[in-house]
């Protein structure tokens, strides 16, 4: 059954959704989620001291890769944030806005993605309704929502590549099209570290689907071809040259190939039936390469999983999803198996078959990394989770429409209502209200407010001893005190210790930040700044209370100690 | 592909295999369990005197430790040994012989499922092999495990309830829900999955039973009359304490959580806190999440239950190359739904549910009747792959060969695997697992127990008393009236702690030697100090040392 509705319709509903989707975003950005992550922190003073000097942190003019914790952020995030922070100021709104913005104009590229298919009358069963439907779906998912509110580079990323989709989809018919496609996939690259995969994967599926047309229109235009992929190539170099050079430490941390089985395990399980590496048992049934494949699987599945999906998220990070709550919303437990079910039915329609593969290979980058589930290295799944749940409500909405009786249509379509509502609603609240209390923990709420009560009176102690972790507390006294980028890059230094593939910055003015061995001796007029499990207590003859930081779940997350004449 | 002359020959070849799988050394591995040896020896006291252990006449659900097992299990055993004598054999085998009759009956479904498809004997055949070769099903095969009885039950009533719906035979009804009451009888979780399942049936045969609506209600009274006496049974509360231990109102997480979510609110009295966190749709979320959980790849094909008992090493519930079948099958069933594939489909459904509905998910045992209608879509799912390999062999026949070899490779590799970490690691990994050593113990102390006062045996393996009493061939009219069960614990077990010259309790052996002297002890190897008198020491048939003997 066809549900065809004019254009105006539907350009009413998708600016209505638009502006749905910005509301959902937008709205209190810079206190939910309540805190600052360090990436977002790093992100914006690298803009900010951008903005002010042309230079990085480090000094380093317009680098494409920044080098900021020694992680090697790449730089698209940060150019754009030039832009709010130079309009808005350096703030924890400012630095979220690009990626608010990126999910707001994904909700416009999924439409007008669906709306490509529908052109080519891929799904004829299909009309503008289940186009309507995918933008909403996106527009309100709790996943894709998440992730746009946050500096989250991955998300940015995800706006571009579908922004790649689009342009592909665009070029089948005009060839010119096809320089946007790749132009738009290089800036994934140039956005987010996963990309690099990612990208890839889509690139490969959309050549596999469209592999007639997109031989056919190749055939015809094989020297711009030639040109765009000489630019493409001169553009990725240096990123790749990067990559040799300092990128390997970090694939090297989070690839799961960097953690084989401990060998005492090993040689303790071996022990049992009396083999050993060399056996042939081992060969066929415990070798390494089928241990990592397990490996691989199992977060593959993870990412398919109910749990992950809808009842408890991103269990090995719970930054990245809110409480209690799945990546999608519980609606989708009705509209996802429906939309399945239709997309087996009509598997030679390229949208289904683009939009499956996808789903199947986006979880790829985050099985291949070291946890066990990552919300952000898999975000790229939320185009699928919004087309194909998109499948299913659409055929649910003309099932119940076409129910001849009134009555069971009334009932069945306030049933769905509420369903939907209370789906809805459940999200809001642990969106909205819960994660700004449950949450701030993981934001690093403590931190930011522990920096903000420091960085008026630091100047009157002799020294302040800070405590040091891999939240990098220097980059909150660069961002919150707006430190002078260009006299910050004079004094710049990172130092790398064994262990993680990030530095630590040492020393900041008369900041210094140590890992403190509670309790520590200290001479007067210093202040102490440490987390409330490492400084679990104190002497009142040694120290005055400044402040206690309260998280808004009522934990004291940081103290502010200052040290009394003895 | 040809139409096979012969399945029959093909599928004595595949009982074959099941058997095999099934049936070696069935007696000795793995060891005997407290459950096991509860059913051999209730049976065993009712073969001699007519009644349970703790004196109980005819029981339909044991006492044993005050766990109320459903007693069909029991009832069958009581002639195996009868014949064979008490011993593990008599206890596992009628389960086993359940198993292989089980694949027959998956041959038989799938037969009435793909009715009228042109290789209907491909996809039984693949069908049987695939639950044949089945790890899940393997696991209790090999045990007096009532859940697999039970999943057999229900099984033979579908294939007789198909059936019916074809050839509208009124002994085939009948014979179907004769085969439903009796799994009511042998297993807690076929009493929740069994009404859903034919709530499912009704739906989706409603027209066929309708119109034969005389033949339904007659064969619905006879099978009600058997069920009479199991619900004369149900009101007796004591029958509900094991499911009420495990049941998810006993996990307090989700309650605990509706408090926290609401102390995040502002008012936490508010209307809008209190409708959205409370146990309604807290208790709900968990039950979907527990179901959600049976059907995570993890679960399913790389690492299996938590419960070691459960489990094989490094292996899931089924073979990492059902993923595949799996997939292609269940595509090709959800575009070609007739009545038996939303049959099979509706089965996959409500197969978790009762095992959803206890805090320990997923849990293998509970569930274990989800290994049917995965291996109908498995095995479609493997005939797809093979037919269309032979399809692009287009007639060569050598080509073809080597799909198929390849295929059946793959396969043989995945069961050569699963059978290695069966038989190499499972025993030595999962130590606890199972009573190893009590056998050799209980062999030892029975030559010895003359020599002493009394036998003080440790209570750190679960339930040892039972375990005694089955390897002693202990009289049951002596036990009887001879004992007392503790009070329950708070997972709702009891325990025996003394019966003849035998003491049970864990051993705190600076306490017990002055107390006990003249007793020989039994205690773990971390329980007995080096210095200790010790005369022997146990080993379990897995190697590792279970017990050391001390005469004090």
């Amino acid at each position: 059954m066809k549900t065809q509705t004019n254009s105006r319709t539907r350009t009413v509903f998708l600016v209505f959704i638009l502006l749905v989707a910005a509301f959902l975003r937008f709205w209190k950005l810079g206190s939910i989620p309540n805190g600052l992550t360090p990436d977002e922190a790093a992100l914006g003073y690298n803009a900010y001291s951008i903005l002010k000097t042309g230079k990085d942190e480090y000094g380093q003019r317009l680098p494409l890769v920044f080098k900021s914790f020694g992680d090697y952020k790449p730089g698209l995030y940060i150019y754009l944030s030039t832009v709010p922070v130079f309009l808005l100021g350096l703030s924890d709104f400012s630095v979220r806005v690009v990626s608010a913005l990126a999910g707001v104009v994904a909700v416009f590229l999924l439409f007008k993605i669906v709306g490509e298919f529908l052109n080519k009358k891929d799904i004829v069963r299909l009309g503008s309704l289940f186009q309507m439907l995918c933008a909403a779906s996106i527009a309100l998912s709790p996943w894709h929502i998440h992730f746009s509110r946050g500096a989250w580079e991955a998300n940015l990323s995800l706006t571009l590549t579908l922004a790649a989709i689009l342009f592909f989809l665009r070029s089948l018919k005009t060839f010119g099209y096809f320089f946007y496609f790749l132009l738009s996939l290089i800036l994934t690259i140039l956005t987010y570290h996963g990309a690099k995969l990612s990208s890839v994967i889509v690139f490969v599926i959309l050549v596999l689907v469209f592999f007639n047309d997109f031989i056919g229109v190749l055939r015809k235009n094989i020297f711009r071809l030639l040109v765009y992929l000489v630019f493409s190539f001169v553009i990725l170099l240096p990123v790749f040259l990067n990559l040799f050079e300092e990128g390997w430490g970090r694939l090297a941390v989070f690839s799961v190939f960097s953690y084989p089985r401990p060998p005492e395990l090993l040689s303790l399980f071996l022990g049992e039936g009396n083999e050993s590496k060399m056996s042939l048992t081992y060969l066929l049934f415990h070798s390494e390469g089928l241990n990592f494949l397990r490996g691989i699987l199992g977060r593959w599945f993870n990412h398919l999983s109910f749990q992950f999906l809808f009842f408890a998220g991103d269990w090995s990070n719970p930054r990245h999803v809110p409480p209690n709550h799945g990546v999608l919303p519980l609606f989708d437990l009705i509209t996802l198996p429906l939309g399945f079910f239709l997309a087996v039915k009509d598997l030679r329609s390229k949208l289904i078959r683009f939009f499956v593969t996808w789903l199947i290979l986006a979880p790829l980058p985050a099985a291949l990394s070291r946890d066990s589930v990552s919300a952000v290295r898999s975000l790229n799944m939320v185009a699928s989770f919004a087309v194909i749940p998109s499948l299913g409500a659409s055929y649910f909405i003309n099932f119940v429409l076409g129910i001849k009786k009134v009555f069971p249509r009334i009932l069945v379509s306030s049933l769905v209502v509420v369903l939907f509502l209370g789906s809805f609603l459940y999200f809001l609240d642990a969106y909205y209200i819960h994660v700004p209390v449950h949450n701030a923990k993981y934001w690093e709420y403590g931190l930011r407010e522990a920096v903000k009560a420091v960085l008026p009176i630091k100047d009157s102690y002799r020294k302040v001893i800070f405590q040091q972790s891999y939240v990098q507390p220097y980059i909150y006294f660069l961002f919150y005190g707006k430190y002078d980028p260009a006299s910050y890059q004079q004094k710049a230094s990172l130092t790398r210790y064994l262990g993680p593939d990030v530095g630590l910055v040492d020393r900041l003015d008369n900041i210094e930040f140590t890992y403190l061995s509670w309790p520590i001796v200290v001479e007067e007029n210093v202040l102490v700044v440490g987390t409330s499990d490492v400084i679990v207590s104190y002497s009142e003859n040694d120290y005055k209370l400044i402040k206690n930081i309260i998280d808004p779940d009522g934990n004291v997350s940081y103290r502010i100690l200052e040290s009394r004449r003895r | 592909m040809k139409v096979i002359r012969k399945p029959i020959i093909i599928l004595a070849v595949i009982l074959f295999i099941a058997a095999v799988l099934r049936l070696v050394n069935l007696g000795s591995y793995p060891a005997l369990n407290a459950d096991e040896a509860s059913i051999g020896y209730n049976a065993f006291s009712l073969l001699l005197t007519g009644k349970d252990e703790h004196g109980n006449p005819w029981p339909l659900h044991f006492q044993s430790f005050n766990d109320y097992k459903p007693g069909l299990y029991f009832y069958l055993a009581m002639p195996f040994i009868y014949i064979f004598g008490l011993n593990e054999v008599s206890v596992r085998l009628p389960n086993a012989l359940f198993a292989i009759i089980s694949v027959i009956f998956v041959y038989l479904l799938s037969g009435e499922v793909f009715v009228s498809h042109s290789k209907k004997s491909y996809i039984q055949l693949l069908s049987a092999f695939v639950l044949a070769i089945s790890p899940w099903h393997i696991h209790f095969s090999r045990g007096a495990w009532e859940v697999n009885v039970a999943t057999s039950f229900i099984l033979a009533g579908v294939v007789f309830f198909l059936k019916f719906t074809r050839n509208k035979s009124f002994w085939a009804l009948i014979a179907s829900g004769v085969f439903f009451v009796l799994s009511l009888y042998t297993y807690h979780a076929a009493r929740v999955v069994l009404p859903l399942l034919l709530v499912g049936v009704g739906i989706i045969y409603r027209r066929i039973l309708i119109s034969d609506s005389k033949k339904l209600l007659i064969a619905f009274l006879i099978c009600s009359v058997f069920i009479l006496p199991l619900l004369n049974e149900l009101k007796n509360g004591s029958v509900f304490s094991r499911v009420s231990g495990v049941g998810l109102f006993s996990d307090i997480g989700p309650f605990a959580r509706t408090n926290e979510q609401r102390g995040e609110h502002k008012d936490y009295q508010a209307l809008w806190p209190t409708l959205l966190h409370n146990k309604v749709v807290n208790y709900g979320l968990a039950f979907l999440a527990n179901w959600g959980k049976h059907f995570h790849g993890e679960f399913l094909f790389l690492s299996g239950d938590i419960i070691q008992r459960n489990r094989v090493p490094e292996t899931g519930q089924m073979y990492i190359f059902d993923i595949v079948t799996l997939a292609i099958g269940m595509v090709w069933i959800l575009r070609r739904l007739n009545k038996g594939l939303k049959l099979v489909l509706w089965w996959l459904i409500v197969s978790p549910f009762a095992a959803a509905f206890t805090f320990q998910s997923p849990h293998a045992l509970r569930a274990q009747n989800m290994v049917i209608p995965l291996s109908i879509v498995s095995g479609l799912g493997l005939f797809l792959i093979l037919e269309n390999s032979s399809k692009l062999a287009r007639g060569r026949f050598l080509l073809r060969s080597i799909f198929v070899g390849i295929v059946f490779l793959v396969i043989g590799w995945g069961l050569a695997r699963y059978q290695h970490m069966y038989w190499i690691h499972m025993a030595k990994e999962y130590k606890y697992s199972s009573q190893y050593g009590v056998k050799g113990l209980v062999n030892y102390v029975r030559n010895e127990e003359n020599k002493y006062r009394g036998i003080l045996v440790t209570s750190r393996y679960d339930q040892p008393y039972i375990l005694f009493l089955f390897y002693l061939g202990y009289p049951p009219d002596m036990f009887q009236y001879n004992h007392t069960l503790t009070p329950r614990d708070k997972y709702g077990f009891s325990t025996v702690e003394k019966f003849d010259k035998y003491e049970f309790r864990s051993i705190d052996f600076d306490k017990e030697r002055p107390r006990t002297s003249g007793y020989l002890i039994a205690g773990t190897p971390e329980e007995i100090p080096d210095e200790a008198n010790i005369v022997k020491r146990i080993y379990g048939s897995n190697g590792l040392e279970y017990f050391e003997v001390v005469a004090n």
